[in-house]
């Protein structure tokens, strides 16, 4: 018989995302890893430490933290082979329920397209701040765009197809060990001179388990497209990231339009390479053009999930 | 041998010419600029105020018009007062450091204050400014527009400025479509040339906004004549003119090649506003042509290289047939 749990975690998150109800009573199980690396950061993350004493630091605080993720999450999954019987995968389901981020991600950029349709800029901004890290005062409308869609890109990769494939690989283990890596990267991953050490073990770890499923979201993205094959496999590797170049050169690729390219933080011009041809002003259309190939990228996975259990 | 220095500045030095070819027969033949023989006509009753200053809404309608004409959005075109202008004052804003593409054309070496050339544009640092015209002068090489895009594409970070001043003969070449406010490309585009009225004075730089908005503040209010703005619109909305003047260019250049070759003179080049030679025999024809009359354009730093502009009509393609063949 097939394994429901997976299409029934995608269901629940496709259906309800991650109630705001929810996360006022119970929080948010990132919200217990954010603490965790909080402590850790001020315990091993000291100035006064040699570059290699605080790259140790950050490789022990991300065992211990996988160690009591896998581990707490093994009991979990056991418990509920062990109590429920054939009722497991429902509560399984629900314990891989808010790994997954289909509808926050499809609301959140939602929110920017409609944002910018209506002509609000600072409303515009201030939406695409919640998903994006870079500075979003000084962009305009197509910067906006642009970011949304960049966003977009990498984050069907790594808050909806990386879960799920490391569900699919290791069970609620699996996907909590990699949100775990996953929060510690964006929250620790940094390049700066503060987090280079610390944060090493960290990047690394989210490199290596993005590494598939950014190129199966590429994939997806070129396949919902039916397009952007060329640029994908042109210009993935032009991305500082490894990964993330995948799902941005196939949405890039898809929509006939240039991302990435040079960009100014705090005043200072980075070098950065164009990824995709065409033209860099992304409009209001693109953007929910790009939701479109979001919403069939997905429709694509969970086929793709169905046909792989189906196979087991 | 003749000193030629005095001519190979830019073309057009034929008053200097008559002096120093008195005995020439009269009148002279002008092939030196690289210019359409067959001006536009500009028409007699073409309404110009020289009473007024021009108003800002006429130079945004001529800007509309040549925006057309380019395929481009008009907020990325400048009417500028010739591009010679212009690409000195772009030069000083991206500058100091920058490269120009060999063969270049002279203003190209001179408008950046620490210069250097470079022998071949996928070796031009990406990070650096850099200027080269396509097709080039004088040799008429034409970049192909996917190598053009390609190199563009590898120069996110340095501008890049192509000078498109003879692009106007095979329009698909231009990259005026890649303008875009996020990436550095800068094109140049002349009036003068393609409409042979080089007299009016009237260019056009393509350029993100940001950029133009600067050189708009460097040339300062009304940087165009109400001549050349009337004129400048009626040409580029002549679409008829255009068209013919495209066939007869190219068809008058390989009559021009034909005439060369049966010289034995091989030429090269894309532009059918002018032909180069690259033949040892190119200095001594300079004089050969002179003493009949007829002006061309040497270059110093190149002494084999001759370059030919377009002979205006069958009298003048004969009198060059006559004097290439008389010795």
């Amino acid at each position: 018989m097939i394994d429901p749990a997976p299409l029934l975690a995608l269901a629940l998150d496709a259906a309800f995302g991650w109630p705001e109800f929810l996360y006022r009573h119970i929080g948010h199980p990132v919200g217990l890893f954010a603490q965790f690396l909080n402590r850790a950061a001020r315990r091993g993350n000291i100035a006064s430490h040699s570059f290699a004493r605080r790259r140790g630091a950050g490789i022990i605080a991300m065992l211990i933290l996988l160690l009591l993720v896998i581990s707490t999450a093994t009991a979990l999954e056991h418990g509920a082979q062990i109590w429920l019987g054939a009722y497991a995968p429902f509560a399984i389901a629900l314990l891989a329920w808010p790994g997954l981020a289909q509808r926050s991600l499809y609301t959140h950029v939602r929110d920017v397209a409609q944002a910018l349709e209506q002509g609000g800029l600072a409303a515009a901004r201030a939406a695409v701040g919640k998903i994006c890290g870079r500075d979003t005062q000084a962009l305009d409308r197509h910067g906006v765009a642009r970011a949304a869609i960049e966003s977009l890109a990498e984050s069907l990769s790594d808050a909806v197809v990386a879960p799920l494939f490391w569900f699919l690989i290791g069970g609620l283990p699996g996907l909590w060990a990699y949100k775990a890596i996953n929060t510690a990267d964006s929250m620790i991953g940094h390049k700066d001179a503060e987090w280079r050490a610390f944060g090493w073990a960290a990047a690394r770890a989210d490199d290596i388990a993005n590494l598939l499923p950014a190129r199966l979201s590429g994939l997806l993205i070129c396949l919902a497209g039916m397009s952007g094959w060329r640029i994908m496999w042109g210009h993935a590797s032009r991305h500082a990231s490894p990964n993330s170049g995948w799902p941005e050169a196939a949405m890039a690729g898809a929509l006939k339009l240039r991302l990435a390219g040079p960009a100014t933080y705090d005043g200072i011009l980075h070098h950065k390479r164009w990824i995709g041809q065409g033209r860099s002003d992304a409009t209001p259309a693109q953007l929910r053009l790009a939701l479109r190939l979001y919403i069939r990228s997905l429709i694509l996975l969970w086929l793709l999930v169905g046909a792989y259990l189906w196979a087991q | 041998m003749t000193r030629h220095t005095e001519w190979s500045w830019h073309g057009g030095a034929l008053e200097l010419a008559q002096r120093r070819f008195p005995d020439a027969p009269q009148p002279w033949i002008d092939l030196s600029a690289g210019i359409n023989p067959h001006g536009w006509p500009v028409p007699h009753d073409l309404a110009i105020d020289w009473q007024r200053l021009p108003e800002a809404h006429q130079l945004m309608a001529l800007e509309a018009q040549a925006a057309q004409y380019f395929g481009v959005d008009p907020c990325y075109v400048c009417a500028v007062p010739g591009t010679e202008m212009a690409m000195r004052l772009i030069g000083a804003m991206i500058g100091p450091a920058g490269q120009y593409g060999l063969p270049a054309y002279r203003t190209h070496s001179e408008i950046f204050a620490q210069a250097t050339a470079a022998a071949s544009l996928d070796e031009a640092d990406a990070g650096q400014p850099l200027i080269f015209a396509n097709p080039a002068n004088p040799d008429g090489r034409l970049l192909k527009r996917s190598a053009l895009l390609a190199l563009l594409d590898q120069r996110a970070m340095g501008w890049t400025m192509i000078d498109e001043a003879y692009a106007d003969t095979d329009p698909k070449q231009s990259v005026a479509d890649q303008i875009d406010e996020r990436r550095r490309i800068i094109l140049l585009r002349s009036f003068g040339k393609f409409f042979g009225l080089a007299g009016v004075r009237l260019g056009f730089v393509l350029a993100p906004t940001a950029l133009l908005q600067k050189l708009r503040h460097a040339m300062g209010a009304w940087p165009i004549s109400s001549a050349a703005i009337a004129i400048g619109r009626a040409a580029y909305s002549d679409h008829r003119w255009i068209a013919d003047a495209r066939t007869q260019m190219h068809a008058a250049a390989m009559q021009l090649d034909a005439l060369l070759a049966a010289q034995g003179l091989i030429t090269t080049g894309a532009c059918p506003l002018y032909r180069l030679i690259i033949s040892d025999k190119a200095a001594p024809l300079f004089d050969q042509l002179a003493q009949q009359a007829i002006l061309t354009r040497p270059f110093d730093d190149h002494p084999n290289w001759l370059r030919i502009g377009l002979p205006a009509d069958r009298l003048a393609f004969d009198r060059l047939a006559e004097a290439l063949a008389g010795d």
